[in-house]
């Protein structure tokens, strides 16, 4: 029923009492009209069967004589029975033996008469015959027809009783259900005010009135229930965005300190790497003045020293070889050792110079096959001791970016120390590999020479630091001094892995 | 209106020939010559019998019922042909006649022939307390004490019925009878006197 889908309650319930008591009230009365209109016909029946049996026994001795008006005369009694319009007595031939007609010659469509003790409804008569018996024969028949008027006006009549009966009963329904429906409609149309006035004005202390114990009642306790929890989480909802508010208040306002506090160290860290650049600059050229000054001074120095050694020298020698035979030999020996000092400290002289001219000299960079550089010095020392017997082994393939006049100094330090501390092997053996991985490829010479201890080895390249006495092995203490300066110029770094009689290794990066 | 019109055929059979058929029963149909006088007069004795009812002395239950003709018989076969083979509420029917009353034995119809019209008084006066419907054509055999008298009425056979003496023979007539009876004799003034 879709146009009472939204209707009001009251209206449903109203049209589902009324439908439900018209509905009853029809059915009853059509139940009634029928049982009514199935009696009248079996009483029709039963009442002319009875009369026709009257009739019958009344006409049999006219039948046996063969007497007409007898017969008529016995009909003609059915005068009082308005009702039937047509009899007829049979003969036991079924030939018509006597004829009642109540309205004259004029006579209504009749079916035939049925059999004796049969009866046949007709569209608006009804058919009995009854058999006529005399001394257990059958000696005729009666046949009355009826006319169903008294039928149609008792219904007629009952159908207007039954329209009183269904228009006062609908008229008490009415009445009734618009009084009983109210038990149902006022609580749910109290609800749903009570909902639509929550929903407009967002006033969740409202409360639904309560009317029973019913279902409507446990649905407004539960909408009760429902706005009472609406109502507490709108509280602390609430409560919970006043204290986030404040938070975020607070927290704004530390940030904002924060931000001036960072400001203000930014500014001051500014300042001060200012400060720092500006004293590193400064440094740095004091640094580079006094290293210049300094390079200059060394170099003029050991320029200048030179020249007197050599006279020492030199004197030395013309001394040997002019006055040798009138000197005693303690004299020749304190010579010797005058002229070894002394050749010593030219050699000292020209390292320090070395250095100073690797310090001052520019750089120039190019790719600089290092296997090449270091077999060309592996071949110079041999060259200058034929006499011994080391194996050199050289990675192949090792080039890099570098300048070439100071990686072969600095390869001509590191293969001639190993060459040096490995004197004292019998198996002498010298490597020049690079280190398989790493963040930066790692340079390495390996000797399986005299090796040193780890305790000493921050000093191993500072100038002048020698880990070895004179008498063990010769030389200056410059040598991986200047290494350990071209690797720095070429932005690399420089360590030693050793131990005493374990042979050494110094790495490089370049 | 083929009812009614059937209606209307039925109505034009003489009244004659219904009652034939009546006694002559279903198997004698169309077409038949109309019966006789003495036909109609023999049907008539043996429809009597269905209206009249005996002291139960003079007709006990289940013995037959007698049908006598004293005199010269105007019937011939045409009674035997009524009767032959009917049974009455279970009684069969027996036919005697006989020109002396005393050699008919007990009877409980008899019907006197004109033939006996001299000696009516006699044969009345001698039933007079016996319970036999006593049945005649003569004129005033009803008036003399006889019981029903048949009469030629316009080609129709019509019937007088002495009341009085039948209530005295102990007999009771049926008043279905009375009511067809042309006249009645010696009866209170009924309904169709």
């Amino acid at each position: 029923m879709p146009w009472l889908r939204d209707a009001s309650i009251k209206r449903k319930l109203l049209v589902i009492m009324m439908l439900t008591s018209l509905a009853v009230l029809l059915v009853a009365s059509a139940s009634f009209l029928s049982y009514e209109q199935y009696r009248f016909r079996r009483g029709i029946v039963r009442d002319l069967a009875t009369l026709a049996d009257v009739i019958g026994a009344n006409s049999t001795a006219a039948l046996a004589f063969g007497d007409r008006s007898a017969a008529i005369d016995t009909l003609s009694a059915l005068r009082a029975e308005p009702r039937v319009v047509l009899a007829q007595i049979h003969d036991k031939d079924s030939r018509v033996f006597a004829t009642y007609r109540r309205d004259g010659k004029t006579a209504p469509a009749l079916s035939l008469a049925p059999p004796p003790g049969g009866h046949e409804f007709g569209a608006d008569h009804l058919a009995v015959s009854r058999p006529i018996l005399l001394a257990e024969e059958m000696v005729g028949s009666v046949s009355l027809w009826s006319d169903l008027e008294e039928g149609r006006a008792r219904l007629r009549q009952y159908s207007l009783i039954a329209g009183l009966v269904v228009l006062g009963s609908g008229l008490m329904a009415l009445v009734l259900s618009t009084r009983l429906q109210r038990v149902i409609s006022l609580p749910i149309q109290g609800l749903a005010r009570t909902v639509n006035q929550v929903s407009l004005e967002k006033n969740y202390t409202l409360r639904a009135a309560k009317h029973g114990e019913d279902e409507t009642g446990i649905l407004i306790d539960g909408f009760n229930g429902m706005l009472e929890q609406i109502q507490a989480r709108e509280a602390a909802l609430f409560q919970a965005q006043e204290q986030l508010e404040r938070r975020v208040e607070e927290r704004t306002k530390q940030l904002q300190v924060e931000i001036v506090e960072r400001e203000q160290a930014q500014l001051e860290l500014d300042r001060l790497n200012e400060e720092l650049e500006l004293r590193v600059q400064r440094r740095t050229a004091e640094l580079e003045a006094a290293n210049k000054e300094l390079a200059a001074f060394s170099y003029s120095v050991s320029h200048d020293l030179r020249a007197p050694l050599r006279k020492i020298d030199g004197f030395s020698k013309a001394l040997l070889q002019d006055y040798g035979k009138a000197l005693d030999p303690q004299a020749r020996e304190y010579l010797d050792w005058v002229r070894e000092s002394s050749q010593q400290m030219a050699q000292l002289i020209d390292d320090l110079l070395n250095l100073s001219k690797i310090t001052r000299s520019e750089m120039r960079r190019e790719c600089v096959d290092l296997t090449a550089l270091a077999l060309a010095v592996g071949a110079e020392l041999r060259q200058r001791q034929p006499e011994r017997d080391v194996s050199l082994v050289v990675e192949e393939g090792l080039t890099t970016d570098g300048d070439p006049q100071l990686l072969k100094i600095a390869l001509q330090n590191l293969l001639g120390n190993s060459w040096k501390f490995t004197g004292k092997r019998r198996d002498p053996r010298i490597e020049f590999r690079v280190l398989p991985d790493g963040p930066s490829r790692a340079f390495f010479v390996r000797d399986n020479g005299a090796g040193f201890d780890m305790a000493y080895s921050d000093k191993l390249f500072g100038p002048f630091q020698r880990l070895h006495s004179h008498e063990e092995f010769e030389g200056t203490g410059v040598g991986l001094a200047t290494v350990q300066r071209i690797v720095t110029r070429h932005g690399g770094r420089i360590w030693a892995e050793a131990s005493v009689g374990q042979g050494a290794t110094v790495f490089f990066t370049l | 209106m083929p009812a009614l019109s059937r209606l209307r055929t039925h109505q034009k059979v003489g009244g004659a020939l219904c009652l034939l058929a009546i006694v002559a029963g279903p198997k004698s149909g169309f077409p038949q010559p109309a019966p006789t006088e003495y036909q109609v007069k023999a049907a008539f004795l043996y429809n009597f019998v269905k209206f009249v009812e005996w002291p139960a002395a003079a007709l006990p239950q289940n013995s037959p019922v007698r049908l006598c003709v004293l005199g010269q018989d105007p019937f011939g076969s045409d009674l035997e042909s009524t009767v032959a083979g009917r049974v009455l509420n279970g009684r069969p029917l027996l036919i005697r006649r006989s020109e002396r009353l005393e050699d008919l034995g007990a009877c409980h119809v008899l019907f006197i022939s004109s033939s006996e019209r001299a000696g009516l008084a006699t044969v009345l006066a001698a039933l007079k307390e016996a319970s036999v419907l006593t049945v005649g054509e003569t004129d005033g055999f009803a008036t003399q004490g006889g019981m029903i008298r048949l009469t030629l009425e316009e080609n129709k056979v019509r019937f007088e019925i002495n009341v009085q003496a039948a209530e005295r023979a102990g007999l009771r007539i049926s008043s279905q009878l009375l009511r067809l009876a042309k006249r009645l004799v010696g009866a209170p003034p009924g309904p169709r006197d």
